[in-house]
């Protein structure tokens, strides 16, 4: 017998804009002991199909369908039964552990806190079993990390924190629901090591929530895909990843597998487009009553960019990747350093013109668009700067044109940007960016905050735009995968310097920098896997 | 944290002495003056006078000894009231004033976070409606009306308590301005709980202790409600300073010989040493209050302390 | 996340938001009714407001006075519709007052950053803490009543907390990507302020603006109330209360009736201008 059977579950919210059904119908099964895989986009529902099976839903959501846990029904279990289920047979670890765990509220006091609750234990009992706990999540120095509060703690110490407390009653099913998407790479490497090792140990079934199809085949004996609220294909991980059916689980499987890199072709004879030497960026920040402190969040920067040529800036969260565009873009001012643009020295503000030629994409498709004005407006904007000798018809055929190139309809110029969807906005923000015929254009993330499939898509416009129209492009990103798609030579970054550089081919194959080796042997990936014919 | 209350005392220092000057400043600009309101008076005694109350010193000597009786509670004279100093005037009226304003911001706030809790819990029901609406109106409705219409209701036509007056301190006396006085705090810190407990029960740590089977009671008292309490204790500061400014209508409205009183009389009187004198203090009560109130909230939200 | 994603919280308009609100209608509405009678007043009473008839003393609501008269016989109607107008108009233009020093300080402090901003928001916090309405109070004992010290002292005391709001949005705006990529895109300071920051505070400062209007009434009010306040021939609702008080047991109409209708329409204001912070702000959850 099953350990929880999932019958046909509708999940429908009450919004001010009506009902919106975020679940529409899943059934699922996970026998005991067993690991499945949720995979999914946001907005397929696959976090809300197991929070509304165990009564965790926010207020305005119904729930329908059957939910069976250890041969007990859950739909309409009065509340305090379902209490005395949760958290002592399901234990649950959420996607940010920082939002998750109660700020006020001593570490170990709440990894132990489920034991008070259902074993009774005293405060110093649960304590000292939470400390057990803490170690056995390998956690050096238990006992301090106990005493501490959660804003303390990194990242990675928080996850294991919520595992330990989901574990300390040892219960039958451990639920987590994107437990490693708020992490590194590296770190997200890590927990999901040691979630192997505890299921070894423990022997627990999991539920495991993701949007990565690889980390999925890392952690799962059976896979379920969600798209919009349904379930499109499902089955044993090694048969489903080696003959994927559904055109959407074959989009998320070349997702996740890491593509050749274009070729590099070196030109030396060429001018440099930009050069930076030593850039080094600091920021100050006013500490307790008189003191300032300085933060190094840039140090000894430099590279060359040749016209035309695509190059990847990787790291992780606080690498400096983002001020190092920044700093090249004269949008911060370096503390030391040479920038130079064509062979010329650049200070910091730069000259009205010289904006003309290097632009930004930026990760966040809605913030970046300012929400008074309309879409057209916007593209308009550097044409208003720096086209003055176009009439106004002009401005409007050439926005018209640009709209056209991104793959919109030129009638979308009079939207404003919370009418249209994060992938249009993007496309959006790219016509702004090119339409000033700039000579270099940074992205920063931007596409880390698209779904798949409008992911794929905007890269494949920014690869076509980069040809047809020769810009340098600046990709930052944390996300090998793309860089591997577009970029031929990339950059590594890691705490603030630059630690490997070259062609993006040779960086993905070879150890390289001990760092460089850590972030690519950490990138999840699905075992080689051939591609079907679509 | 002991950077903190180092800066926190450190900031409160300009406010402080803003005061001062300004009350310095304002003293001696007045036109006119005191002695407008008596008859004219012959040149000698007001030779005499001014020389008795200072005014004919050079101004950076009036500042000097302002400050040396400013140090040692000294406000001056009361132009009105010649028999009495203003900080004697001060001391009659402070028991009344201390008293008044003291069960007024207990009560607010014993009914205030209590009305807000329990119509959070029930968000969305007519409690909650109800509760909200009469909020909305307590919040709005100005001490001035309020009192007087409780006044009429209560004093005249139901005769259940005294319309006005002391009474040499007995409860029946204080009731209805306490009632009046602390409505509107009431009304605000009601308010204040019920968001911020919404807020807070909608955060993510709250359904991790629903996932771990947490009883209603234990998810309000140990996760939801310390963080919720924040920003009503960020409140209290600007509060005190509310009730303050409150009680002087109050203690009008009712007749009560508190500190309250005796401002709106010199006010109207042009006694302005009794009026400045009783702005000092109000001033340096205002910022006492914000500053512990600043190092209460430091003290208890934890990202602060051990930071 | 991209169109496809589901949102739990659908997304509709402010305006939409703005007349679903019950509170907003409501409140709109009586707004409307008080200034129409206060402006249309004059025309409607037979009375004239500052009529004194020594025959018809504290009489209560009748045929011939719709709402009483008061100790000295004028028509309590008429002089409520005075009252009205005289405070909604004190209010208002004490809230222009307020709101462009606040905008005008705010975003320049908010845009200009780093000793600036830390200057010109000290000297708002060092102000903030003073208990500014005593301070007007002892400027009206100092220099006499005027209707000029009225407006100054009120407006003075409003505007710091429109400067916070106006700064602390500011700082956010600028802050945002789109602000970042109007200056990639070459805009200098004088295209932000104007093209991005200033339209999108507007929202912010009308709500507040609409808060701070019932503010200053209160504010006149209660000065008025305590005999500081607006003086003869003029009227506000501040002073019809505090004549009430003085006939609180021989004439309890001449309390009520200027209380309620001064609280209503607080209220009235109150309603609109949190309906339009709601609108703006929803946490629809």
């Amino acid at each position: 017998m099953s350990l929880l059977e999932i019958d046909t579950l509708r999940v429908t919210f009450d919004t001010p804009a009506g009902p919106a059904e975020a679940v529409r119908g899943i059934s699922l099964t996970l026998a005991e002991g067993e690991a499945l895989a949720i995979v999914g986009e946001s907005g397929s529902g696959k976090s809300q199909t197991l929070l509304a099976a165990f009564g965790l839903l926010a207020r305005n959501g119904r729930t329908e369908g059957s939910v069976r846990f250890d041969g007990q029904e859950l739909i309409g279990l009065p509340p305090h039964e379902m209490r005395q289920r949760l958290g002592r047979d399901i234990g649950f670890v959420f996607q940010d552990p920082l939002s998750s765990l109660t700020p006020h509220i001593p570490i170990g006091d709440q990894v132990g806190e489920a034991l008070r609750i259902h074993e009774r234990l005293s405060r110093r009992e649960a304590r000292d079993r939470a400390i057990d706990l803490l170690a056995r999540m390998k956690l050096p120095d238990a006992a301090e990390i106990a005493r501490r509060y959660p804003h303390q703690l990194s990242g990675g110490q928080r996850q294991r924190a919520m595992i330990a407390a989901a574990l300390a009653t040892r219960p039958k099913l451990l639920i987590a629901d994107e437990p490693t998407t708020a992490l590194d790479v590296t770190v997200q490497a890590e927990i999901l090591h040691l979630l192997a090792d505890l299921r070894r140990e423990y022997g627990m079934a999991l539920a495991f929530v993701t949007h990565d199809l690889a980390v999925a085949a890392q952690v799962a004996d059976r896979i379920a895909v969600l798209q919009h609220g349904r379930i499109v294909e499902s089955g044993e991980t090694r048969t489903l990843l080696a003959a994927p059916r559904h055109p959407y689980t074959r989009l998320l499987a070349e997702a996740a597998t890491l593509p050749a890199a274009p070729a590099y072709t070196p030109r030396p004879a060429a001018r440099p487009l930009l050069a930076a030497r030593g850039l080094r960026v600091d920021y100050t920040q006013p500490r307790g009553l008189f003191g300032r402190e300085t933060r190094c969040a840039l140090d000894d920067a430099s590279l060359t960019v040749y016209p035309g040529e695509a190059i990847g800036i990787v790291g992780e969260s606080g690498s400096g990747k983002s001020t190092l565009i920044r700093a090249l873009l004269g949008l911060v001012t370096p503390s030391a350093g040479a920038i130079e643009w064509g062979g010329r020295p650049l200070h910091a503000p730069y000259p009205r013109p010289l904006r003309r030629e290097m632009q930004i994409v930026h990760q966040d498709p809605f913030g970046a668009l300012d929400p008074r004005m309309t879409v057209g407006a916007s593209i308009d904007e550097p044409l208003s700067i720096h086209r003055r000798d176009l009439s106004q018809r002009g401005r409007k055929a050439l926005v018209a044109a640009w709209l056209h190139r991104v793959g919109l309809s030129p009638q979308l110029a009079d939207r404003y940007p919370h009418e249209l969807s994060g992938g249009q906005n993007q496309r959006v923000n790219i016509a702004r960016a090119f339409i000033s015929q700039p000579r270099l254009v940074a992205c920063d993330e931007a596409v880390s905050a698209l779904d798949a499939q409008t992911k794929s898509e905007i890269l494949d416009l920014l690869a076509d735009l980069q040809r047809e129209t020769g810009v340098a492009l600046l990709f930052v990103t944390h996300d090998f995968h793309a860089v591997a798609r577009l970029c031929s030579r990339t950059i590594v970054l890691h705490r603030s310097k630059i630690v490997d550089a070259g062609e993006t081919s040779s960086l993905m194959s070879r150890a390289g920098h001990p760092t460089t080796g850590d972030l690519i042997a950490a990138i999840p990936r699905l075992p080689a896997w051939e591609r079907h014919p679509a | 944290m002991f950077r903190l209350i180092c800066g926190r005392l450190l900031g409160a220092i300009p406010t402080l002495m803003a005061i001062v000057l300004l009350g310095f400043v304002l003293m001696r600009l007045a036109p006119g003056g005191p002695f407008d309101a008596e008859r004219a008076l012959p040149p000698e005694v007001e030779a005499q006078l001014r020389a008795q109350y200072d005014l004919d010193a050079p101004l950076h000597e009036q500042l000097a000894r302002y400050l040396a009786d400013l140090a040692r509670f000294d406000l001056g004279p009361s132009f009105k009231y010649k028999d009495f100093t203003v900080a004697e005037l001060i001391r009659d009226g402070a028991g009344v004033s201390a008293a008044l304003g003291g069960a007024a911001l207990v009560l607010a706030a014993a009914l205030g976070l209590t009305l807000g809790c329990a119509a959070a819990l029930k968000r969305g029901s007519r409690f909650d409606a109800a509760v909200m609406t009469l909020a909305v109106s307590g919040q709005v409705i100005p001490t001035f009306v309020m009192g007087p219409i409780l006044a009429l209701v209560f004093g005249l036509w139901l005769r259940w308590l005294p319309l006005a007056g002391w009474g040499g301190g007995r409860p029946a006396f204080l009731i209805l301005p306490v009632i009046t006085l602390a409505l509107p705090y009431v009304a605000a810190i009601a308010r204040l709980m019920r968001a911020s407990l919404i807020e807070t029960m909608n955060e993510s740590y709250i359904r991790t202790a629903r996932a771990k089977g947490a009883s209603p009671a234990r998810i309000l008292l140990c996760h939801a409600l310390p963080p919720a309490l924040l920003p009503v204790v960020s409140y209290l500061g600007p509060a005190a300073a509310g009730l303050l400014t409150g009680s002087v209508v109050v203690e009008t409205i009712f007749g009560l010989p508190g500190i309250g009183r005796y401002f709106v009389q010199g006010a109207i009187n042009r006694d302005y040493t009794l009026v400045l004198g009783v702005v000092m203090l109000y001033g340096g009560l205002i910022v006492v209050f914000n500053l512990a109130t600043d190092l209460i909230y430091g003290w208890l939200d934890p990202r602060v302390r051990r930071s | 996340m991209s169109g496809a994603a589901f949102s739990a919280t659908g997304r509709i308009g402010w305006r939409q938001r703005l007349r679903r609100h019950r509170g907003a209608r409501a409140g709109g509405a009586v707004l409307l009714l008080m200034a129409a009678l206060a402006i249309l007043g004059p025309l409607l009473s037979p009375h004239g407001a500052d009529v004194v008839n020594w025959d018809a003393i504290e009489q209560a609501p009748s045929g011939a006075y719709l709402f009483g008269t008061d100790s000295v016989g004028r028509d309590l109607f008429s002089r409520l519709m005075l009252a009205t107008g005289i405070s909604l108009a004190l209010g208002l233009l004490a809230t222009v007052v307020s709101v462009v020093i606040g905008i005008g300080w705010g975003a320049v402090a908010g845009l200009a950053g780093g000793r600036v901003d830390a200057l010109m928001m000290r000297i708002v916090d060092v102000l903030y803490a003073m208990p500014f309405l005593f301070f007007v109070i002892v400027l009206m004992a100092v220099f006499g009543r005027s209707l000029w010290l009225i407006f100054i002292g009120v407006g003075a005391v409003e505007w710091l907390t429109l400067a916070r709001i106006v700064r602390g949005q500011t700082l956010l705006l600028k802050n945002q990507p789109f602000a970042e990529a109007a200056r990639a895109c070459g805009a200098g300071p004088l295209r932000l302020l104007t093209r991005h920051i200033v339209p999108n505070l507007l929202g912010l400062v009308a709500v507040y603006a609409t808060l701070t209007v019932p503010q200053v009434i209160l504010v006149e009010s209660f000065l008025s109330f305590l005999g500081l306040g607006v003086q003869e021939p003029l009227t506000s609702l501040g002073v019809l209360v505090k004549e009430g008080v003085e006939t609180l047991e021989t004439a309890p109409w001449l309390i009520l009736i200027p209380s309620l209708w001064l609280a209503a329409l607080l209220l009235a204001l109150n309603l609109v201008g949190d309906a339009l912070r709601d609108a703006f702000d929803p946490k629809d959850r």
